[in-house]
């Protein structure tokens, strides 16, 4: 048989028959698939990268698949393709799937099976009991959720009466991305940690007055350490490193007349606890408290105290080399344990105007310990059931040696336009 | 005072009070012709402001009935436009304390519970007020026949309503309803909404009125809401209406709402 005849007799032979065969499935998968997404196009004062990029433009393509054949049994698929106008140096991807799972739903037991976003917390925007996010926190969206990037897990739920029991178990780990100013004579380098699964519970409660929940989680710390690991010819190597962490954690749920209230608190122990050096982060108990109302009919008002306490927390003052310090100070402040104690409050105010054609919302965080604050504000506005205009800042401001005030060349202003299909 | 005037009086007393509670008793009846055990329907709401620019929304809604047979409880899954596909809202009526609302937000991923006082907003940017979606508790407000009417040559009566107290004219932002309701069915084609100030603010007709299940129970498979003081409309069709299904109640929790 001559080699042209093969691949035509494999056709007529195998693929033609197995098209016939698979079409009626195939028909019935389109049946039952859901697919939507969006066109985006934006243009950024400044990069979210720490460095000293101006004016860039985005163009991105975000997709999501949803297929449900039975009422127990669904798969869903999400993710983006995207290109911007500048050079980016780092490993910066074009696409990624944020999304890839399975899940089935037999009686009271609910699996869900690939990478998923699981986000817990009930505190508004800060959540320390949220630890299995992945986020890149560079990327350019005017959303915070479409930063965030599911983690590969099997997820499994039992209903077991008014308490919902959650476990997951994720075998791989994947670091957040974060915002590291690139400096002369520094690299960076990212360390594979010694341990990649991770492991967390959860006990629910919900729909009754009080709804609450207890969590535990046991696995690397999404936001890697800074450390001096070795300066050669070429300059400084700070190494980053995702330690291992268990969270206890905690949070609760109300409403009273008009008010919603919530508070969720995450107690965190590093594996380097109790004594870490300057080159880990340290045992920690985090607490937001708070609440929102409709102060109007169209705008809500959304109001927390945070606080923070470190324990064992020392002085940068006691690092004698100011190579050491440096990175010290970037450690603490990306780790946002500067100070023993911290405390702060957090404000949005958000609306809805011309039957949710407009929506504007504004929010500060603000580190009275520190003196450092982010402010932001973006409003939206539907031109029709496709397009949709979105423009906002972020102002971040503090000394540099703060969580919030190194992230000050951080400080944009956006637009954006998008058409969903 | 004589006794012809006295009986006059005590006649006139008498009426009155013989009017407040048919008036009560035909809103009763007017909310039960409605309330089947439970309901699937796919809704399309379209938002018509009042340039005749239209915005579409598609839902998939389900309703049951509370084990006490007259709490109902409400969940919206918004299928399209893509910018809200998956949100979806869950309310839980308590007759003798306030109702539970909340809200799924796809892009968070998370549930959250809203506050009672967030009946008097707008249902989803529509002119529909979470109150309107959940139906207003006969027992808040007082209620009076004000006169017979026929409406689309099907006689009706004419109901007007007031809040019982600041406190429900403040949750619902309604000072006044007028409700016309259907001699024959009890099914309400009409109301007209006076705002918390005692101007026009809204008026909502129902259209298409079928039989809903088995047991005498109708539903508008057309409802209108025009807002008055902005111009903007709201269409709500319903299709494929089906009731008594035997929806799982384990659908109206919002463990159920957070598994998406």
């Amino acid at each position: 048989m001559s080699f042209a005849a093969r691949p035509a007799r494999s056709f007529r032979s195998v693929v033609l028959p197995a098209l016939v065969l698979l079409a009626p499935f195939g028909a019935a998968c389109a049946a039952g698939l859901d697919v939507g997404g969006s066109l985006r196009g934006g243009l950024w004062s400044r990069s979210r990268s720490l460095d000293a990029e101006r004016d860039i433009a985005t163009a991105s393509v975000w997709g999501a698949a949803d297929w449900r054949p039975h009422d127990r049994l669904a798969a869903h698929l999400d993710g983006w393709l995207r290109e911007e106008s500048r050079d980016r140096s780092d490993a910066y991807r074009h696409s990624k799937v944020r999304e890839a799972y399975v899940s089935a739903t037999l009686q009271r037991w609910q699996l869900r099976l690939g990478k998923q976003i699981i986000a817990w917390g009930r505190a508004d925007a800060i959540n320390p009991t949220d630890r299995l996010i992945r986020r890149d926190y560079t990327l350019l969206t005017p959303d915070d959720a479409d930063q965030r990037e599911g983690i590969e897990a099997l997820r499994v739920r039992r209903a077991a009466g008014p308490v919902d029991v959650t476990v997951v178990w994720a075998p791989r780990f994947q670091t957040s991305r974060i915002a590291l100013p690139p400096l002369p004579q520094v690299r960076y380098d990212a360390r594979e940690p010694a341990r990649r699964d991770q492991f967390a519970v959860r006990l629910e409660s919900s729909g009754r007055t009080v709804e609450w929940s207890v969590s535990y989680f046991d696995g690397a710390d999404a936001v890697p350490d800074l450390s001096l690991a070795r300066v050669d010819a070429a300059g400084a190597v700070v190494a980053l490193t995702n330690r291992r962490v268990r969270v206890w954690g905690a949070d609760i749920g109300t409403t009273v007349g008009s008010y919603a209230l919530r508070a969720e608190a995450g107690w965190s122990v590093p594996e380097a606890s109790p004594a870490p050096g300057f080159d880990a982060k340290r045992e920690q108990l985090f607490v937001v408290v708070g609440g929102d109302r409709n102060v109007t009919s169209s705008l809500n008002a959304n109001v927390q105290y945070f606080a923070q306490k470190v324990r064992g927390f020392r002085h940068l003052d006691e690092i004698a080399d100011p190579l050491l310090r440096s990175v010290a100070s970037r450690q603490a402040a990306t780790a946002n344990q500067t100070r023993g104690f911290q405390q702060g409050v957090t404000l949005r105010l958000g609306g809805r105007w011309w039957n949710d054609a407009l929506e504007a919302e504004t929010s500060l965080v603000c580190a009275l310990t520190t003196r450092s604050h982010v402010w932001r504000a973006k409003a939206s506005y539907a031109i029709d059931d496709r397009w949709r205009m979105v423009v906002g800042f972020d102002r971040f401001r503090g000394p540099d040696d703060t969580f919030l005030g190194q992230l000050r060349a951080n400080s944009t202003v956006y637009a954006e336009l998008r058409r969903t299909f | 005072m004589t006794l012809p005037l006295l009986c006059a009086v005590v006649g006139a007393g008498a009426a009155e009070t013989a009017e407040a509670p048919a008036a009560k008793t035909l809103m009763e009846k007017n909310l039960a012709s409605g309330k089947v055990s439970d309901s699937v329907a796919d809704a399309i709401f379209t938002l018509i402001d009042r340039n005749g620019t239209e915005r579409v929304r598609r839902t998939r809604a389900l309703t049951k009935l509370q084990p006490n047979g007259s709490d109902n409880m409400r969940l919206v899954r918004f299928l399209s436009p893509s910018d809200i596909k998956g949100t979806t809202t869950l309310l839980i009526e308590h007759a003798g304390a306030d109702d539970d609302m909340w809200i799924y937000l796809p892009a968070l991923k998370k549930v959250r519970r809203l506050a009672a006082s967030n009946k008097k907003d707008s249902f989803v940017g529509t002119d529909f007020s979470y109150g309107d979606a959940i139906g207003h508790k006969i027992d808040e407000w007082s209620h009076r026949l004000v006169r017979d009417e026929e409406l689309g040559g099907i006689a009706c009566y004419v109901i007007e309503s007031v809040p019982l107290g600041a406190s429900v004219k403040a949750d619902t932002g309604y000072s006044r309803r007028l409700t016309w309701v259907r001699k024959d069915n009890f099914a309400s084609p009409r109301v007209e909404i006076w705002d918390a100030e005692g101007q026009p603010l809204k008026r909502i007709v129902a259209n298409d009125i079928q039989p809903a299940g088995r047991n005498g129970r109708w539903q508008a498979m057309r409802t209108e809401a025009e807002n008055l003081q902005s111009g903007h409309r709201t269409v709500i069709q319903l299709e494929g209406y089906k009731a008594e299904q035997n929806v799982d109640p384990e659908l109206f929790t919002p463990r159920a709402l957070g598994s998406e």
